[in-house]
């Protein structure tokens, strides 16, 4: 290896480069200015315009508007009461509707009295409670008394109503595998014929109300 | 201005040799490192097994450990040093505070050494290149500031008022450093934010670090050297300022890839930046192409050389990103090697080629030795031929990965399989560069070690004739 | 350009837009997210990792898996699918039915090996008509959105990957390169523990030709001693360890894994809707209570 600095002229004096002042050349800008149009327009299709809940393949909220599932139906109902029995039934029923022996809690689960051919029983047990026997699958209960659950529910007549008929719904379609909405209509005109009671049912008494 | 008797290119050339002995020797000390972790994570592509009981060498460690010490380790040291001597140069001033900035060399190695080892031990922060945990970031950050305070007090007290390209690239990296690597550390890991906000910040830091502080610190030393080179002016101004504006303007919307869980306007935005940098890649283009032609400089495996091949591989690792930002060929190279490909082809190709130009520029003028041109000449073709070894094949590889993972009925495998021819050659690629680094590495240490020697020469030559001055008295 | 400031005006102007436009905004739209309810169910989503899993997040981080695997689905495409379930009691009036909206569906092989897809439209609406006209003659439909895409042919995911996924992770990883399969769901698609935990350590002995490393460092090879561990994996072939030592995974493993097992993004969301899956039937057996 060469250990002599070796000082060339080059090294010592040497000028630092000068810049040209030629002028621009016209192309570029003009391919630049075309780029960003097509930039802008390219943005304008795809982009979403800044959307933060638009993410590709999908352009606005609009087009993502399109593919939401119809909401109304049974889907939502069936949410809805999942969620209010959870809060309001599952204490007892347990959330998987399978009951409590040590409470006195018959199963839901496949129950006759959650099949019955209209919800007009199940309506009128969750507004009022009920007490006495109960024979559900074959078994007779006897040590509990249900609370007039569905009175309870906070809110006006018509959103009791409206929640009873969620509660209904969730139930028959979870335990009873009937996908039938009840409708907030038809509890409240079944609890306007029983507004003035104030005792709990008996299974008696429901069975007269539906056989 | 003090009206002090005005300094000549030497001044200023020994004025600079103390930071720049440690910058540019920490930098290919970490050169060397990295490739050596660029090799190991390449052959588990041939050995999966290869490092299984070694948690030091598997690929999700080495690999982070060989982008961390090429960017912050070589990158960064290098593009600031010779950022300061062209600052330097061109202001025709001394470097202002010499000890403090090698001071602020020296705590930024360490602090390189801090995070390298935190990788490798599993502390890696899972960004990509931000691999660096936060107490290494905070050191990083301090002496980077440290550096550019009195690289800036240097520019400021410049006698040569006129200013040259080369400084507004330099003084904007200076300025675009700090913000970035700041917003990153306390978004990503001082007060992290929330679910992708996170990706967004580390995508847009790496965008602004490989898209525009390489640019910008390599663009510097480009426009300084090619005329200098060949002895004739830069042409032009105006294009310069062009490229100046279009790299800060479109380069630093660049880096959220096309595939994100992020909202379509941002992947949108990303992508049409990285389209639009083909206007500064073409300007680039032609102001190599206006300022070289006709010079009858042959380059000779030199500095020309070395640049030349570095504005190339600019213009095809620019020109690439943009196809693959297209959202139609984003479909096949999102997720591929493709990515890496150019991602290499800029790191090596263009940023360190350019180093590689400028260093072997300035540290001749620097310790007053030549470089023995042989030396520089292998570790030219070395370099060159392992950058295109390891770029273009993984870039193929890519493509073909792409198509494989495109068509669904071809299984997953069948994507891995295509890029294996790929990585055999990288991995020949990566082996010439390590190669080619170690002669880098030698080129430094020898032209600082024959500097000191040649003191030692002159001060025993004028102990000698002292005495012999004595003994004839 | 002629002073300095000009160039740090340069730098501050397009510096301080993309800082607005990537770090700002996203964190304003994005950076206060919450549990979103999903739709219809409207189920709260995501849940935060718990325990294991939650630190098998920093095991996955610290071992540098994002170089190789995504964890992200993409999406190319959306389809609403018509189901045909039932044709109803009177088979050729649903067909009349249907052919009225549908003319081109007005063939025998529509309504016969139900239940089938009988169209697909352009969105949701586009379905109405055929709703319609089939439930008022007594048959059973169901309109499905799904998500298309070459990720979702593959088995990866139901449907994109939104921003909504990620609010609970600390280190975000989508990934941008897959050597390896994409992550997202794997919580579903490969949801059994021994597996994952036998592919951890030898990856060739569950997926041939696999180049995925095999991570040993994870577990503990050692002496059989008096009874043989309970957790010890159950390995054949090459990858077995030598009569008398058994392999056991330490707690890394198992945090690993579980944080594998936990990846699932798949609940259908507002800005990625996505009809999901049929749930489970309820439970029919009545569960005894005794």
């Amino acid at each position: 290896m060469n250990a002599d600095p070796k000082k060339s002229s080059d090294v010592t004096n040497e000028a630092e480069p000068t810049a040209a002042m030629t002028a621009m050349p016209v192309w570029l800008v003009a391919l630049m200015v075309t780029l960003l149009f097509l930039s802008a327009w390219y943005f304008d299709l795809y982009g979403g315009w800044f959307e933060p809940k638009v993410f590709s393949p999908y352009v606005s909220v609009a087009d993502v508007q399109r593919f939401q599932p119809k909401t109304g139906g049974i889907a939502e109902t069936v949410a809805r009461g999942k969620k209010l029995f959870s809060d309001n039934c599952a204490v007892c029923h347990m959330e998987t509707g399978v009951g409590n022996p040590a409470n006195g809690c018959p199963p839901l689960v496949d129950s006759e009295w959650v099949k019955s051919p209209t919800a007009t029983r199940m309506v009128m047990l969750i507004s009022k409670g009920l007490s006495g026997p109960i024979t559900v699958n074959g078994k007779v209960w006897n040590s509990g008394v249900m609370l007039a659950v569905g009175d309870s529910l906070p809110g006006s007549e018509a959103e009791k109503a409206e929640k009873i008929a969620a509660i209904a719904t969730y139930v028959r379609f979870q335990f009873g595998k009937i996908a039938v909405e009840t409708k907030p209509a038809q509890v409240e005109a079944i609890r306007a014929s029983i507004k003035d009671r104030t005792a709990n049912f008996t299974a008696e008494e429901l069975l007269k109300a539906e056989p | 201005m003090t009206a002090t008797s005005p300094t000549t290119p030497s001044k200023i050339d020994s004025s600079c040799r103390l930071p720049l002995f440690t910058l540019f020797s920490g930098a290919a000390v970490w050169l060397v490192l990295s490739s050596v972790f660029g090799l190991a994570a390449s052959m588990t592509f041939h050995k999966p097994d290869m490092f299984a009981d070694c948690a030091m060498f598997s690929y999700g460690r080495a690999y982070p450990a060989w982008s961390h010490l090429l960017v912050y380790g070589f990158a960064i040291p290098s593009g600031l040093g010779v950022g300061l001597w062209l600052l330097a140069r061109l202001g025709r001033v001394e470097v202002a505070k010499p000890l403090l900035i090698a001071v602020g060399a020296k705590l930024w190695h360490l602090g390189v050494m801090v995070g390298f080892v935190a990788i490798v031990n599993g502390q890696t922060s899972g960004y990509e290149w931000f691999e660096l945990p936060r107490y290494a970031a905070m050191i990083l950050f301090l002496s980077f500031m440290l550096m550019a305070i009195w690289v800036f007090v240097t520019y400021s007290r410049r006698t040569e008022t006129a200013l040259y390209p080369s400084q507004w690239f330099t003084l904007a990296s200076l300025f675009w450093f700090p913000w970035i690597f700041s917003t990153a550390t306390l978004l990503l890991q001082i007060f992290p934010v929330r679910g992708v906000v996170q990706s967004s910040v580390a995508w847009w830091f790496a965008g602004n670090l490989l898209n525009v502080w390489l640019t910008l610190s390599g663009l510097a030393a480009t426009f300084y050297l090619l005329p200098k080179l060949t002895n004739r002016p830069l042409q032009s101004h105006y294009l310069a300022l062009f490229v100046f504006w279009t790299v800060l303007i479109f380069g630093t919307w660049t880096g959220i890839p096309m595939h994100s869980p992020l909202p379509a306007w941002m992947s949108t935005l990303s992508s049409a930046a990285a389209v639009m940098m083909i206007v500064p890649m073409l300007a680039l283009a032609s102001i190599v192409f206006l300022t070289t032609i006709g010079a009858k400089t042959a380059c000779g495996g030199g500095s020309l050389c070395f640049s030349k091949f570095g504005v190339l591989s600019f213009n095809l690792a620019t020109l690439a990103a943009a196809i693959a930002a297209c959202p139609a060929v984003a479909r096949v190279t999102d997720f591929t090697w493709f990515t890496h490909g150019h991602t290499t082809l800029r790191l090596y190709g263009f940023f360190a080629m350019t180093m590689f130009a400028a260093i072997y520029h300035i540290l001749p003028r620097v310790t007053g030795v030549e470089i023995c041109p042989r030396r520089t000449k292998s570790h030219f073709w070395l370099a060159l031929i392992g950058t295109l070894l390891l770029a273009v094949p993984m870039m193929i590889g890519g493509i073909k990965q792409g198509l494989k993972l495109a068509d669904v009925s071809a299984p997953f495998l069948d994507s891995t399989k295509a890029t294996m021819l790929g990585f055999r050659i990288g991995t020949l690629g990566e082996v010439l560069i390590a190669i080619g680094a170690l002669i880098f590495l030698a080129n430094v240490l020898l032209s600082i070690l024959s500097h000191y020697r040649a003191i030692a020469k002159i001060a025993i030559a004028d102990a000698t004739a002292i005495q012999t001055a004595e003994v004839k008295l | 350009m002629k002073s300095s400031n000009t160039i740090f005006l340069a730098a501050f102007i397009a510096l301080s837009a993309s800082w607005a436009g990537f770090v700002l905004v996203p964190q304003i739209q994005l950076g206060r997210a919450d549990q979103a309810k999903t739709i219809p169910a409207e189920d709260k989503y995501p849940l935060a990792r718990a325990g294991l899993a939650a630190q098998g997040a920093e095991v996955y981080r610290s071992l540098g898996c994002v170089y190789c695997h995504s964890q992200q689905v993409g999406q190319q495409g959306v389809k609403v699918e018509v189901l045909l379930l039932d044709a109803g009691t009177n088979a050729s009036s649903t067909l009349a039915a249907i052919a009225k909206v549908h003319p081109e569906l007005n063939k025998p092989e529509t309504i016969t090996g139900l239940p089938k897809e009988i169209a697909y439209v352009a969105d949701i609406a586009a379905s109405d008509a055929l709703v319609k006209a089939v439930t008022a003659v007594g048959g059973k439909v169901e309109v499905n959105v799904i998500p298309t895409g070459s990720d979702i042919s593959r088995g990866w995911g139901k449907r994109r990957t939104v921003a909504q996924d990620y609010i609970f992770d600390h280190v975000v990883q989508p990934g941008t390169r897959r050597a390896g399969p994409d992550l997202a769901n794997v919580g579903s698609r490969l949801a059994d523990l021994n597996w994952q935990l036998n592919h951890l350590y030898a990856p060739k002995s569950m997926v041939k030709d696999s180049t995925m490393p095999a991570y040993r460092i994870l577990f503990e090879k050692r002496k059989i001693g008096k009874v043989a561990s309970a957790d010890a994996l159950k390995l054949t072939g090459d990858s077995a360890p030598p009569p008398g030592f058994e392999i056991v995974p330490t707690d890394k493993a198992r945090e690993l894994v579980a944080y594998l097992l936990s990846l699932r993004s798949d609940a259908p969301l507002f800005e990625s809707p996505v009809t999901p899956p049929p749930a489970a039937a309820p439970a029919t057996n009545t569960v005894a209570a005794k």
